[in-house]
């Protein structure tokens, strides 16, 4: 169990959190805590990179479901750039890639959100 | 007050009275034997490095003094016995300690006391004999006392070993009364209490604190008070004594705790009590990890001495060991929570499928389910309703407890909304809504249903996020079902699903699985993967329906031996007989 590695970078008033390992059960609640504390904290603009991310599993995207939810509620925007062909397949087959923005690249993702501001 | 004389000896201490009158008579005897004023025996004192008399016949000559000091300090650093005809010349004496005694030394015999430790043999002391009251020692009289001394020496080894072993005992005892409750304490808060309450007892003190070491904000935190009520405070882990001495591993030993700059009132403000004296030591675990500071406040008797610091140290081994125990009871009772935690899961998730399948001439179904260790949110159902079967696989996100009461949940409401609605969209649109409702944790669930009209061999089906299923032909050709792909229930309650629609022949099937079985790995992390599979289903063709879902299981558990499961595995097979019954039949 490699575990993920959680980074954190702001970008002109945007959270980046760059993730990198794997998303499954285990780095969940971890990530769960991060994630929603940062929008409970008014971190409501936020980019999620996941280059690195190896694999994702339907706890990991429990969490990711549950962060969209939050930063709605909050009225921010949330945007995800960067996946692997892998992590990208897992959110078509849930059906996921039709309620999440999705971009190729941090930069698109930033992008994204300053048009969206 | 304990005054520096009184520091007590490390070598056999305490109620050794036993020890002292045996030296005593071996004193006497040897001052009667060589017809001397006085003898000495002087032991060796590790901790200051002094010779210091244990037993003496007339003045000692001196009762304290540096072990390489005067006549007896070379006999105890050479180890090499003396016969000092002219004590007053020999370079060596110490006129110091005849002043001190008030006596005037002619002439000595001096030997060295060993014993064996481990089969070394160790110079603890000499025995030294002073003044024969006619004339000078002979070397006949050496030898004798050499003798005494090895022969008595043995004996007097053996009552040396004797007290050490008794105030071993004593100590020991004494320790392990106090320290046998606590030991019994397993549950970590009262463990703390009985930690306090035990050193402040065992050191005759007025109060002891015990700051447990938080790796995770790295600070001290403290329960304070000693009756009912117990508060916790927090201090950065470098503050304060107790703060220095986590930092330094040292134990400090303050006799005033107001004029020592480290002192930290906070607690004495908060509290209301007066700090005086203090005795701190790090507790230190088997890893060899500062784990917590015992902080013991206000020696009834004065300040605290040296015996007092060597009785903490010894203390706080054994209240390490207590709470590397309770740290492993709340490890244990807590994995025994996430097990029992397991086991309603699984109960809740196993006693929900069903195990009989329906049999008929029209069609055959069989379904399995292997949980994982930690549980995961599989399920399967099925309904027959005259020419119609409803089937349905699902797979919850996640793991546990959370998941097996969503899929049981899920699995109620497509029960009971299969009886009541007409469309397989509406069906699917009806459980979601109702997943959709106060799902505050973002629960969703993934699952394929369909109706097979048993006349026709028609199939209605949606898929709401899982994995397709497998056609698989009669030929065993084995291809996915992609159509009527749709999102995952529990996300969107507004999501509209679209029903799509195949139509079996007889002998055909559909293979459904959760990503259980596709995800399974084995110990070179391959996955068993739609490969397998379906190489597995192209030649099922004439294998009833259970066998098939048997053999199957059967691969994937094989594939993955000596790889913990991680997900459950879920599995079902749907084939159609055809209208008359099945192939070969009519």
């Amino acid at each position: 169990m490699t575990g993920i590695v959680i980074r954190e970078d702001e970008a002109g008033g945007v959270l980046v959190v760059t993730l990198a390992g794997r998303v499954d059960s285990n780095a969940s609640t971890e990530l769960e805590t991060r994630l929603i504390g940062r929008v409970a904290a008014r971190d409501t603009r936020l980019v999620l990179d996941l280059q690195g991310v190896e694999y994702i599993s339907s706890a990991g995207l429990r969490v990711f479901l549950r962060l969209l939810n939050k930063v709605r509620e909050a009225e921010g925007d949330l945007v995800l750039c960067s996946m692997a062909e892998s992590v990208r397949e897992v959110f078509e087959l849930a059906g996921f890639m039709s309620i999440f923005a999705v971009e190729g690249s941090r930069a698109l993702a930033l992008a994204r959100l300053s048009a969206a501001s | 007050m304990a005054s520096p004389d009184e520091r007590p000896p490390a070598l056999g201490e305490l109620p050794a009275y036993a020890l002292d009158a045996r030296l005593s008579g071996m004193v006497e005897l040897t001052t009667q034997l060589l017809d001397a004023e006085r003898c000495s025996i002087l032991l060796y004192d590790e901790d200051t490095s002094e010779l210091y008399t244990r037993a003496a016949v007339g003045p000692p000559r001196g009762t304290r003094f540096p072990s390489g000091q005067g006549i007896a300090g070379a006999v105890f650093t050479s180890g090499q016995a003396v016969n000092i005809a002219d004590a007053q010349a020999d370079p060596r004496f110490s006129p110091d300690l005849d002043r001190q005694t008030g006596s005037r030394t002619r002439n000595l015999l001096c030997v060295p006391i060993r014993r064996f430790r481990d089969g070394v043999p160790e110079v603890v002391g000499v025995v030294e004999v002073v003044n024969k009251r006619a004339g000078a020692f002979t070397d006949a009289d050496l030898k004798l006392l050499e003798t005494l001394n090895s022969r008595a020496g043995s004996a007097f080894v053996d009552a040396v070993l004797h007290g050490e072993a008794e105030k071993a005992q004593t100590d020991e005892g004494q320790l392990l009364e106090l320290t046998a409750a606590m030991s019994r304490e397993l549950q970590l808060e009262p463990l703390l209490l009985k930690i306090i309450a035990t050193v402040t007892q065992l050191l005759g003190a007025e109060r002891a604190t015990l700051f447990m070491h938080d790796p995770g904000t790295d600070e001290l935190s403290v329960l304070v008070g000693q009756d009912e009520r117990v508060s916790e405070l927090r201090f950065p882990a470098r503050a304060g004594i107790a703060g220095h001495v986590f930092a330094t591993g040292e134990t400090v030993d303050i006799p005033d705790a107001y004029a020592d700059p480290r002192f930290n009132p906070e607690i004495d403000r908060r509290t209301g009590f007066r700090t005086r004296s203090v005795l701190c030591a790090p507790v230190v675990n088997r890893k060899g990890e500062t784990i917590a500071v015992i902080e013991v406040l206000n020696k009834t008797t004065g300040t605290f001495t040296a015996l007092d610091e060597k009785r903490l140290q010894a203390f706080t081994a054994q209240a390490s060991m207590a709470l590397d125990r309770a740290h492993l009871f709340e490890a244990f009772l807590e994995k025994e929570r996430i097990e029992s935690s397991l086991r309603l899961a699984h109960d809740i998730q196993m006693g929900m499928l069903p195990k009989e399948f329906p049999a008929s001439s029209r069609f055959e179904l069989a379904a399995h389910l292997t949980p994982a260790r930690s549980v995961g949110g599989d399920f399967y159902d099925f309904l027959q309703d005259g020419d119609r079967l409803f089937f349905v696989i699902g797979d919850v996100s996640g793991k546990g407890v959370a998941a097996a009461l969503f899929m049981a949940v899920t699995k109620a409401l497509f029960r009971a909304t299969v009886q009541t609605e007409s469309s397989l969209s509406a069906v699917l649109g009806k459980v979601n809504r109702e997943l959709c409702r106060d799902n505050e944790r973002a629960m969703f669930v993934t699952a394929f249903a369909g109706w097979l009209d048993a006349g026709s061999g028609e199939v209605v089906f949606g898929n709401a996020g899982h994995v397709p299923p497998y056609h698989v032909g009669r030929d065993g050709a084995v291809a996915p079902v992609a159509a009527g792909h749709g999102l995952a229930m529990g996300v969107l309650p507004d999501y509209e699903y679209r029903a799509a629609s195949l139509r079996l022949r007889p002998g055909e099937a559909l293979f459904l699985c959760t990503d259980g079985v596709l995800e399974a790995h084995d110990a070179r992390n391959e996955q068993f993967g739609p490969g397998r599979l379906v190489d597995r289903l192209a030649s099922t063709a004439a294998v009833p329906a259970a066998d098939v879902v048997r053999g199957v299981a059967a691969a994937v558990t094989e594939f993955a031996k000596g790889v913990r499961q991680f997900d459950d595995i879920t599995l079902m097979f749907v084939r159609y007989g055809g209208a008359a019954g099945p192939p070969g039949a009519g």
